[in-house]
């Protein structure tokens, strides 16, 4: 489904990410833990190409992609298959919660706009704002805007969704209903990539977890083995901070 | 009313439909120069985001020059330098074109940097979020970024446009027969001075006091997106 091979990414003089392989199977849910700076946010940015790697291959359901040969053609191609979910929303400030949904289906999919309607209309019944069609960005909480924000990634029936740290931006009270949607969405056999500091829903709703810290994959397992058993001291370590703070 | 031996009202009354017979000479040239001042404006802006080879040094000359230098010389070395330079330009640069050109060429630099500063202005991740969902950089420019860039601008835009139109009064240095040179004429014909410029004053006040209302209710309406 979504393989990532040798993937290498600078800023400057600072290496970020150094040589990361990592799978993902149709259906599989995966979460990738570590601390900030150690590269999580910028891997999923490299597979939707919002930051261009030096190099590493991509394969994406039948495409794949020598990331220093890629042309923007393929780039288009691939981010049509892989949509991102950000820690800001990112709602298009300009256009309401309906118009989020359908933008990409109208300009990208060329779906007459009656169809991309339905669509998004659906989309909204899907994440519980169907209410909310007409309303724009700033009227809606956090929490909602979120909603949209998945939504929005769901409509154009991507292969794979990236998350990147959907909830950190959200006031406590407002994440459960952020990952209620998210656990759905899961249930329902969407193949996911989440970057989260959330463990117990990591834990719950993931199955495999990835661990990374310094630009690398430090340890992959199911969540008992990474949450009960990490076999790694670094990860060990991270894991006592992250649960004795909570 | 104002009566004194020396400010005849009814003279001043008496101006304004002569004047008025130029208005559409004066928001002609304002609005011409508004249209290719923005087309300008959004080319040299681009240019200057994107940094483009080549283009990008030309364009800080530009600026530069026209911000550097006062705008009636400008018009002047448009109308009477260039003729001298290039004969065969005198049939085309009538004192019309003359001045469409040049005040063309002169809002299109303040407005490059109204819009440059205003595409900047919007956040990262407007552009980020709708290229993630498959959008090309241009719909993603055209669709996302220069709509909320748009909302951003209008205001300065529109203190550019006012500016403009008071500005169009200078046309009548290289012949032009706007508001500004109809009330001279008239005052050099009848030389109640001060009765035609209080006119024209006055019609520049109004019309700036319109152009600001239509302003605000565009604002108003634009920004309905962005509040509660």
């Amino acid at each position: 489904m979504l393989e990532v091979q040798n993937l290498y990414k600078s800023f400057g003089k600072l290496e970020v990410l150094k040589g990361i392989n990592f799978k993902i199977n149709k259906g599989e849910v995966v979460a990738i833990l570590g601390p900030s700076g150690s590269g999580k946010s910028t891997l999923l940015r490299c597979v939707n190409f919002l930051e261009k790697a030096e190099r590493g291959f991509l394969h994406i359901d039948d495409l794949k992609l020598d990331i220093e040969k890629i042309t923007k053609k393929q780039v288009y191609k691939c981010r049509q298959l892989s949509t991102m979910v950000f820690q800001n929303y990112n709602l298009f400030k300009n256009k309401t919660a309906l118009e989020n949904i359908t933008e990409a289906l109208i300009a990208v999919k060329k779906l007459p706009k009656e169809k991309a309607m339905a669509i998004g209309e659906e989309l909204l019944k899907k994440v519980g704002l169907l209410e909310k069609r007409d309303a724009y960005p700033v009227q809606l909480s956090g929490g909602q805007q979120q909603r949209i924000g998945i939504a929005r990634a769901m409509a154009l029936s991507p292969k794979v969704i990236l998350f990147d740290e959907p909830t950190s931006a959200l006031d406590p009270e407002l994440v459960g209903e952020v990952l209620s949607v998210m656990g759905d969405l899961a249930k329902e056999g969407m193949t996911m990539a989440i970057v989260t500091h959330e463990m117990d829903f990591a834990r719950k709703v993931a199955d495999r977890v990835i661990f990374m810290d310094g630009g690398v994959i430090i340890e992959e397992g199911t969540p008992q083995e990474i949450f009960n058993n990490p076999r790694h001291p670094r990860t060990r370590q991270f894991l006592n901070q992250i649960i004795h703070k909570a | 009313m104002l009566t004194n031996a020396n400010f005849q009202h009814e003279y001043m009354f008496k101006a304004f439909p002569i004047i008025l017979q130029s208005l559409l000479i004066s928001l002609n040239i304002m609005a011409v120069a508004l249209f290719f001042g923005l087309i300008i404006g959004l080319t040299v802006a681009f240019i200057r985001i994107y940094k483009v080879r080549g283009f990008y040094s030309l364009t800080s000359l530009y600026l530069s020059l026209i911000r550097g230098t006062p705008l009636l010389v400008q018009l002047f070395i448009l109308y009477f330098g260039i003729p001298q330079l290039f004969p065969q330009t005198i049939d085309f640069l009538t004192p019309y074109v003359a001045a469409c050109i040049g005040f063309s060429i002169n809002v299109g630099a303040y407005m490059s940097e109204t819009i440059r500063a205003a595409i900047l202005s919007v956040d990262k991740g407007q552009k980020e979020a709708a290229l993630s969902v498959g959008m090309t950089q241009f719909q993603a420019m055209k669709n996302i970024v220069l709509p909320q860039a748009a909302i951003v601008a209008i205001p300065s835009l529109g203190n550019t446009m006012i500016s403009l139109l008071k500005e169009t009064s200078l046309v009548f240095t290289i012949g032009v027969v706007d508001m500004m040179g109809r009330a001279k004429m008239l005052a050099a014909s009848n030389y109640r001075w001060l009765e035609s410029l209080i006119a024209v004053a006055l019609i520049y006040w109004v019309l700036t006091i319109i152009i600001s209302y239509l302003l605000t209710t565009l604002e108003r309406k634009l920004n309905k997106a962005y509040s509660l």
